[in-house]
């Protein structure tokens, strides 16, 4: 079962894929806290992926939807370690030491957050982006180029950019400091390739430029202060209208940083039977590695995988050490994410394998000239191993296989450094595969065993289930309307889950359903919204800020024949119809003849009206400034109904109510990055294999 | 440096720095030394390893249902051992923890160890009910009677205020609610019950011991106090009397025990033993007939006074 972060990542993917799948970019979701932009989570997923049709495709061909999307999990993940492995080849330039980190990476713990975590989602095309930047440094050819754009342009759409930035910025500045002069090699060579394929350039700068439009919409669109996040904005729980909603509260940042992942990672060193989700864990050979090499030379670029690491610790550890504030102050973007322990997962982790496989790699470049030497030299790897064997013995409850890869490890280094592998690259891979997955094997099988299942016959714990549901819009099949008693007692427990003081902080949802959720008593309101259509004939006009919260919540108990419609200026329209008008809210069923739902998909509704006089019609959805009304094809005035949801006036007669979010050009860009996507996707294959195809065979 | 000898031995230094001074141990060691130096390592530590433990929490509602049914489910007893283990590690002033362990290891069946926690946890607290009601428990499972009189003993004299205060004041057992008001007067109705069970297994105990004249002590402090016992103490002091031979004393105890609860045969079979010792037959006769209708009549409950029905459990 799928845990914490990763859950809600499935259901936005399932919530992508399955409209997606009905030809509809989803930009609303209509069933989180009664309706929201899903634009957030869309861009969160990074839906504009090519890959993520995998899940589709998949699906298509008859797999299940949580099977599909495990199979895309596993599939980009082993793409991403792919990644890392050519990254290392580059890097160490052999490719023995370039299997040892593809090994160490994958059976790391960065595996076991494809199920609770989403930074897989960024960390992958991270690797995909330093692997074609160095290959684009070396080999300054089209295919790099566009497999740099290609990654660039995920890394700008999926979750927050501002990671991937700051590692960047960071990158850049140790590289400039080490490696000074290979960056000017860099930009003359990028000059040069600028020169020769002006057009390709422009067109991916321009593409790159695209790709920042939805963050920046979505930027724009929370600053305009309607969609409100009370669960990470801690200034918005003392202050009704914070400046800057999207902004994280420092608290929420500082809670929790690198430290705390290592040393909640570190309680379970001592036993990993009890193996868990999100602890931090290399392969035992790893430490093997750091020990053994550690009588190798520093070079100069340990020193970089080193310092570029040890910033972003001190990055990634908000609550002790300065630096993140400072960013804050000076750095507007930082104010913006949180979650700074993710630093350890997207960078110091890999950084700390590359640190390991330059080690090793410089430890089994040693030879020793002497027999004293050797001697020295395997009494010293005695004394590691056996030290480290003694070590795990006295502090910790430790599993065969950490014993049986000491031993073994102790073996192939004497091997080694007799000249036994010499000529024998398979054996040595071999070797090396053995040592490195042995105790993975055996610490993820008491992961698994300690992983939480859905009991048998329990219901899904995930959001989107059954047959659809929530892509469709169901009336109620009856009009009467049961009016909730809150016979709360006096002296009752005040904190009865049912009332408005133990509403929960919700992640994400209008500034309007907020307020409701934390002023209108939870039955009343859930009451009230299952009429997902209502018609009335009495209004109010009000200011928002003069809200009687007493007569509004009666009036909504008790479906009462009273609109309460927000408006800044009070406009003439008459207030009510002459005449005996009902006592309740008319409510719309699927048996109505005055209205029924014609046409439905997540981000439009249309309605076919018939009414015999003029009626105020309240879409009990929340209302949003994207969205839009139009009668019979002519835009007419949108209100904000009942306080948070939409309405409009209908006049009598036939008619076409409908309702769409957003601006046509907001669907359109959509489905042109969708596209624009897939056109570099496809276009970096075909460069490779075309670049491949030219090169020698090489015998 | 003219001498030939000391430009030897610097040559050798140099030689020996230009060797050892690149190497990985030796900047290591260097790092080490820089974050020592710059940073508050031990409080970022301390700071870092509390948070971490809150990380490590279990589920305490799901651990709390092993309160009264010592058959939930044991994975979260896995799960809330290993994280008292960890706040012992990281913090070993938590006496609340040590008692939570011991909580848990007692209901894994690793009872020894549950003791051993128990009385460390007094050790560190010796004024907590708890903790030595707890132990008491054990101790009456495992027939250890006199031990858990003693314990009772103690229990019995901590301070109801002192209780709740330390157990609002302590992370261990409070920090996940955010109603203090509310809790205070959950672990008031709480502890109230527990003083009440306390009461109870001491008579037991004693009883079981055969000091019948202890037993009939708190017997009597718990009827003087008014705490509501469904006529036990009344029971059990008619039953002690009883067992003492002294059968006219037992009479008003055992009467008053079957009016507040009519149900319980076991008071009404002694009250028509001690009457026909006295030699009133009939009304004795009438007494046990009644007893043996309650006991196997059809859909007629059981005694709430007897032994077998009081189950302390830790809490």
């Amino acid at each position: 079962m799928l845990e914490s972060d990763a859950k809600s990542y499935y259901d936005h993917f399932k919530y992508y894929i399955e409209n997606i799948s009905r030809g509809i970019y989803p930009l609303w979701e209509p069933t989180r806290q009664s309706g929201l932009p899903i634009e957030f989570f869309m861009q969160r997923i990074g839906s504009y992926n090519p890959l993520a049709f995998v899940i589709l495709i998949l699906n298509k061909m008859g797999l299940s939807y949580p099977v599909s999307y495990f199979w895309f999990l596993s599939l980009y993940y082993f793409m991403g370690m792919i990644g890392f492995y050519l990254l290392a080849k580059q890097i160490f330039k052999d490719a023995r030491i370039a299997f040892a980190a593809f090994l160490l990476l994958m059976f790391s713990s960065m595996g076991t957050r494809l199920f609770d975590s989403y930074i897989n989602l960024v960390f992958i095309p991270m690797i995909w982006f330093f692997y074609f930047l160095l290959a684009f440094y070396e080999d300054p050819k089209k295919h790099n180029f566009l497999g740099l754009v290609f990654s660039t342009m995920l890394l700008i759409v999926t979750y927050i950019p501002f990671y991937f930035f700051t590692i960047f910025v960071f990158f850049l500045l140790c590289f400039t400091i080490f490696y000074f002069s290979a960056l000017k090699i860099f930009l003359k060579n990028l000059l040069k390739f600028i020169k020769r394929n002006k057009l390709l350039v422009l067109l991916c700068s321009l593409t790159l430029v695209l790709c920042m439009v939805p963050g920046i919409l979505l930027f724009q669109d929370a600053k305009g202060g309607e969609i409100v996040f009370p669960y990470r904005n801690y200034d918005y729980k003392h202050t009704p209208s914070p400046p800057d909603n999207l902004s994280v509260d420092v608290q929420n940042v500082t809670r929790w940083g690198v430290v705390e992942d290592l040393l909640y990672s570190i309680s379970y060193y001592t036993d990993m039977r009890k193996f868990r989700f999100a602890v931090f864990y290399v392969p035992i050979f790893a430490y093997l590695i750091l020990f053994s090499a550690l009588f190798t030379n520093m070079n100069k670029k340990l020193l970089f995988f080193f310092s570029l690491g040890f910033i972003m610790f001190l990055l990634g550890t908000p609550a002790n050490i300065p630096v993140y504030y400072f960013l804050r102050k000076y750095v507007f973007y930082f104010k913006y994410f949180r979650n700074m322990h993710f630093f350890l997962w997207l960078i110091i982790l890999p950084l700390m394998i590359l640190f390991l496989c330059e080690q090793l790699r410089l430890f089994l470049k040693f030879q020793p000239k002497t027999k004293a030497e050797r001697r020295l030299l395997i009494f010293f790897l005695i004394m590691v191993h056996g030290g480290f064997a003694v070590f795990l013995l006295m502090h910790q409850d430790a599993l065969l296989s950490s014993f049986l890869v000491i031993a073994g490890s102790l073996a192939f280094f004497i091997f080694y450094f007799q000249g036994k592998f010499k000529g024998k690259a398979h054996l040595f891979l071999m070797i090396f595969l053995l040592l490195i997955t042995a105790q993975p094997l055996e610490v993820y099988s008491y992961f698994n065993k300690n992983a939480r299942r859905i009991p048998e016959g329990a219901e899904s714990p995930y959001r989107y289930k059954g047959r659809l549901p929530y892509l469709e819009f169901h009336l109620p099949s009856t009009s009467e309307h049961q009016i909730v008693a809150l016979d709360k007692k006096e002296g009752e427990d005040p904190s009865d889950e049912n009332t408005k003081e133990n509403a929960p902080n919700m992640y994400m949802g209008t500034v309007w359903h907020d307020f409701l959720v934390k002023n209108i008593d939870a039955p009343i309101l859930s009451n009230y919204r299952k009429n997902k259509l209502l018609v009335y004939d009495k209004v109010e006009y009000i200011h928002d800020g003069d809200l009687d919260l007493n007569k509004f919540s009666k009036a909504l108990q008790e479906l009462q024949n009273l609109a309460f419609v927000s408006s800044f200026v009070f406009p003439d329209t008459p207030l009510h119809f002459p005449g005996k008008i009902p006592k309740q809210a008319q409510i719309i069923t699927s048996h109505s003849r005055e209205a029924r739902v014609s046409d439905y998909n997540v981000n439009e509704i249309t309605l076919k009206t018939n009414f015999h006089s003029k009626k105020f019609l309240v879409y009990n959805d929340n209302f949003h400034r994207g969205w839009t009304a139009f009668i019979d094809g002519k835009k007419v005035n949108l209100w904000k109904a009942n306080f948070a949801f939409k309405g409009l006036w209908i006049p009598e007669g036939e008619h076409v109510v409908t309702f769409r979010f957003r601006e046509f050009w907001r669907h359109a860009l959509n489905y042109l990055l969708m596209a624009v996507f897939m056109i570099v996707f496809f276009s970096v294959l075909w460069t490779s294999a075309v670049y491949r195809a030219k090169q020698p065979e090489v015998i | 440096m003219n001498n030939p000898i000391l430009q030897s031995q610097s040559n050798r230094i140099k030689k020996a720095v230009r060797f050892i001074g690149p190497k990985a141990i030796v900047f290591y060691l260097i790092v080490y030394a820089c974050a020592q130096l710059l940073f508050d390592c031990k409080t970022i530590f301390d700071r870092g390893r509390r948070k971490a433990l809150n990380r490590l929490l279990p589920d305490i509602a799901q651990l709390a249902k092993f309160e009264e049914n010592k058959n939930a489910d044991k994975k979260i007893l896995e799960e809330a051992k290993f994280y008292y283990q960890k706040v012992i590690e990281y913090i070993p002033q938590t006496t609340a923890a040590y008692g939570m362990l011991g909580f848990c290891y007692y209901h894994l069946g690793e009872v020894n160890k549950a003791i051993e926690l128990y009385q460390k946890a007094i050790e560190l607290k010796p004024d907590f009910f708890t903790f030595h009601y707890n132990l008491a428990v054990i101790y009456y499972e495992r027939n250890e009677f006199k031990k858990s009189a003693a314990l009772l003993k103690k229990a019995l004299l901590t301070d109801l205020k002192d209780n709740i205060n330390f157990v609002t004041s302590s992370k261990i057992y409070f920090f996940f609610w955010e109603d203090k008001d509310k809790i205070v007067l959950q672990f008031n109705r709480r502890f109230k019950k527990h003083y009440l069970d306390a009461y109870k297994l001491i008579v037991l105990d004693y009883y079981h011991l055969r000091d019948f004249p202890q037993a009939i002590l708190p017997a009597k402090k718990a009827m003087a106090s008014g705490l509501s016992d469904e006529g036990f103490f009344l029971y059990w002091m008619g039953k002690i009397f009883y067992e003492l031979g002294q059968y006219r004393q037992a009479m008003p105890f055992l009467k008053e025990a079957a009016l507040v609860d009519p149900q319980n045969a076991s008071a009404l079979r002694l009250l028509g033993l001690c009457l026909k010792f006295l030699d009133e037959n009939e009304e004795g006769e009438a007494a046990l007939q009644r007893a043996e209708y309650l006991s196997s009549g059809p859909g007629q409950k059981a005694t709430t006074s007897s032994e077998a029905d009081f189950k302390p459990f830790l809490f």
